[in-house]
């Protein structure tokens, strides 16, 4: 008992090091990230959500629900288009007492060093607890090895690389595949106080994450989407002050010119309302900074990539149940602007959406959701 | 413009005039520069009028027909635009024929769909560059394809395409070489024992698992004089990848046909017409030239406007046999110019990776042998 109520109190203190933008580990993030591919704001705003609720009591009863008594190390192969799965991998293991290996993604080397070595200054029991690697993904002389030592290994990728993993790991596999987010802004919401986050949401990791929202829909009719639409977009150009796109990936200008031709085919008729529905941002680093384009209602689009997002228009909730079932697409998030009933609700998860949240909050979900605290138990 | 009357195959005037004018312009042994325009300004029109999503994005960019004079001029849609709109000039219950390209379920990428109202175009269009560019020298040889059969992938344009060839220019002995997903091994060996030439058509996927039963049982052939080897398709994912070298270079040791005898297609679900290697007409390797009533130029890939000549850029096409669709459309794949035709270049990058997926797909690309 001893031992849970030490590690609880250094959990809560190292959460609370993450959270204080004055902090060590946080300037030490701040200076290894400063040429990475997000933007500094980007990056500070991430940092300052990844254990926004992880306080000491939470730390405790978590440590208290998850004794482990494995020695043997969880393996975490991490993503590398955002960094909040690396820390919140770190505190998950550290809440259910194991050890972890870290492997860090080829374009992001520093998290994972940087929490090892604030999880040695924080001391036992946490110290030590974490192995910091980096190596190239598919290496045959470590990986055979490496999976057969660790009793279980969480990775996040596509669910063919997962597939592979699991073909080739000799231990279990919690993975974290790919997936898609989705809107829905009730018929009571406020347009304008919706847009705001759902700015946010879309802004973040310039859309790479699966919990960023690709298509939002509307309840009403197309007047009404539009009008959402003309309040994103000015959202959308007030975020690239405060939340500027980051470093753009090779070649991404095409694929962002790509999806625009793409998508012109599919938008509402410009002259329905006088106005357009495709709102393409300024440009900035070569490439437009955001694209909203009004489509007809329907399957979600999951064009989204580099703020590129769909507004469709959506009788009703009902209308939503009966579009998330019959989708081709994975569900990640719904995030909500407006009041639904718990029923609704019900029936929504139902249909394969893992998370239901405001909008706007879509980006920063609760400590131990993406992994858990139970992939490390 | 008003719809005219129908007839009894369900085109009505309008659309069987231009469709007799594309035949007529395919059968034309001195194609013009200038009729290629004039039916291309009338197929964008026609498409204008009647394609709703195609009209859509012509006033975005303020392009009617008014405002072209040129087929380089006609407002050109995303090849991937054929998967989230119906880009077709007739309604549904026209469709005669339907393609579908292939696409994955779980990554939220949906299937280009192809509807034809007629598939006349696009026949005649198949039939005639397949022998100018693969058969020139023989009016029917035997064609083993391996492909699925139009029974086992009723919407797969290969499919259909290779049953088209079949009934036309097919001699006995022609057939279908894989069912239900796998390939006739022991059907395909005896067939290639036969003495007479034939043209192999196939998938890459498909000439690799081939190629590695025919290692593990220690068989090669020797295909006789004028037999041929058409790959298409690519991998897909669906195999181990080899590099191009090695899979043309298998064509000889395993099948015994000469290198100058082995061509490659490209073409998509989305185009009524295909581009060829020239290699069994002139002995070029790799310049994919198309038939005079298709046109493809290279475009800057942001733009969608022709680049100097001699850079590379996505492959702009104008398929006059996409008359009941566009006619017009940028594909995602990259090229350069090249003596009247094009080098493929790859795919473009298109959309980075997203949903957690860069690391973990490393470790897979390179886990693949």
């Amino acid at each position: 008992m001893v031992d849970t109520s030490v590690r609880a109190e250094l959990i809560a203190r190292g959460a609370a090091q993450w959270r204080d933008p004055r902090s060590d580990v946080r300037e030490k993030a701040r200076l290894a990230l400063r040429d990475s591919e997000w933007s500094p704001a980007v990056v500070e705003s991430a940092l300052d959500d990844v254990l926004f609720d992880l306080d000491e009591e939470r730390a405790r009863k978590l440590a208290m629900e998850r004794p482990n008594e494995d020695e043997r190390p969880v393996l975490v192969i991490l993503p590398g288009n955002i960094i909040g799965p690396a820390i919140a991998s770190a505190y998950c293991a550290a809440a259910a007492g194991a050890h972890v290996i870290l492997k860090s993604p080829g374009n992001e080397r520093a998290i994972a060093p940087i929490l090892a070595e604030q999880f040695e200054a924080l001391g036992k029991p946490l110290g030590g607890t974490i192995d910091a690697r980096y190596w190239k993904g598919g290496d045959f002389e470590i990986e055979p090895t490496l999976f057969a030592s660790v009793r279980k290994i969480v990775a996040f990728g596509s669910d063919e690389a997962l597939g592979e993993i699991t073909r080739s790991a000799p231990v279990p596999l919690r993975g974290y595949g790919t997936s898609y987010s989705v809107g829905f802004v009730t018929a009571d919401a406020d347009l304008a106080n919706t847009a705001v986050g759902a700015a946010r949401d879309v802004a973040m990791f310039d859309q790479r994450g699966c919990m960023s929202p690709q298509t939002i829909y509307v309840e009403g009719d197309e007047g009404r989407s539009l009008l959402f639409a003309r309040a994103l977009e000015a959202e959308l150009r007030k975020v690239q002050e405060t939340l500027p796109r980051g470093r753009m990936a090779e070649d991404e200008a095409v694929a962002i010119a790509m999806a625009i031709r793409k998508l012109s085919v599919s938008a509402f008729p410009p002259k329905t309302h006088g106005l357009d529905t495709m709102m393409v941002g300024p440009e900035t680093r070569g490439a437009p900074g955001f694209v909203v384009v009004v489509e007809p209602d329907g399957e979600p689009t999951t064009e989204g990539f580099a703020r590129i997002v769909s507004i469709k228009p959506c009788d009703n909730v009902d209308a939503l149940v009966g579009v998330a079932m019959t989708a081709a697409t994975k569900f990640e998030s719904l995030g909500l602007s407006g009041e639904i009933t718990t029923a609704q609700r019900e029936r929504l998860m139902a249909t394969g959406f893992l998370r239901v949240c405001q909008l706007g909050e879509m980006q920063r979900p609760p400590f131990g959701y993406r992994p858990t605290v139970e992939d490390f138990g | 413009m008003t719809p005219t009357t129908s007839t009894n195959d369900g085109r009505d005037a309008q659309t069987r005039s231009l469709d007799e004018q594309i035949l007529r312009f395919i059968a034309s042994q001195l194609p013009s520069d200038a009729e290629f325009d004039r039916l291309a300004l009338a197929c964008f029109a026609y498409q204008y009028e009647r394609c709703e999503p195609y009209r859509r994005l012509c006033d975005r960019i303020g392009r009617s027909p008014r405002d072209v004079s040129t087929w380089l001029d006609v407002p050109a849609v995303q090849s991937t635009s054929f998967a989230i709109a119906r880009l077709a000039c007739f309604p549904r219950e026209r469709t005669a024929v339907e393609f579908h390209s292939s696409g994955t379920t779980t990554s939220g990428e949906r299937a280009s769909t192809l509807e034809l109202d007629s598939p006349a175009l696009y026949e005649a269009s198949l039939l005639a560059h397949f022998q100018h560019r693969i058969l020139p020298d023989f009016p029917k040889m035997r064609i083993l394809a391996l492909v699925p059969s139009r029974a086992d992938a009723p919407n797969s344009s290969l499919s259909y395409m290779a049953a088209h060839l079949i009934d036309s220019i097919g001699a006995a002995g022609s057939g279908f070489f894989m069912v239900d997903g796998q390939l006739a091994f022991e059907e395909l060996r005896d067939a290639l024992a036969r003495t007479e030439p034939a043209i192999i058509f196939g998938t890459a996927f498909a000439f690799v698992h081939f190629f590695d039963r025919c290692r593990a049982n220690a068989l090669t052939f020797r295909l006789p004089p004028g037999s041929r080897v058409v790959e298409t398709g690519g991998f897909k994912g669906r195999s181990r990848e080899v590099p191009r070298a090695e899979l043309y270079a298998a064509f000889t040791e395993t099948l015994g046909v000469p290198r100058d005898m082995c061509a490659s297609e490209y073409g998509m679900c989305e185009l009524g017409s295909q581009w060829y290697d020239t290699t069994i007409q002139d002995g070029r390797y790799d310049v994919k030239v198309g038939p005079h009533w298709a046109k493809a130029i290279v475009v800057d890939p942001v733009t969608a406007q022709p680049v100097e000549p001699g850079a590379d850029g996505l492959i702009r096409i104008f398929d006059l046999s996409n008359r009941g669709s566009v006619c017009a459309l940028v594909t995602g794949d990259l090229g350069v110019e090249r003596d009247r035709g094009f080098l493929l270049l790859g795919r473009s990058v298109g959309a980075p990776p997203k949903g957690c997926s860069i690391e973990a797909d490393e470790l897979l690309t390179r886990g693949r042998g």
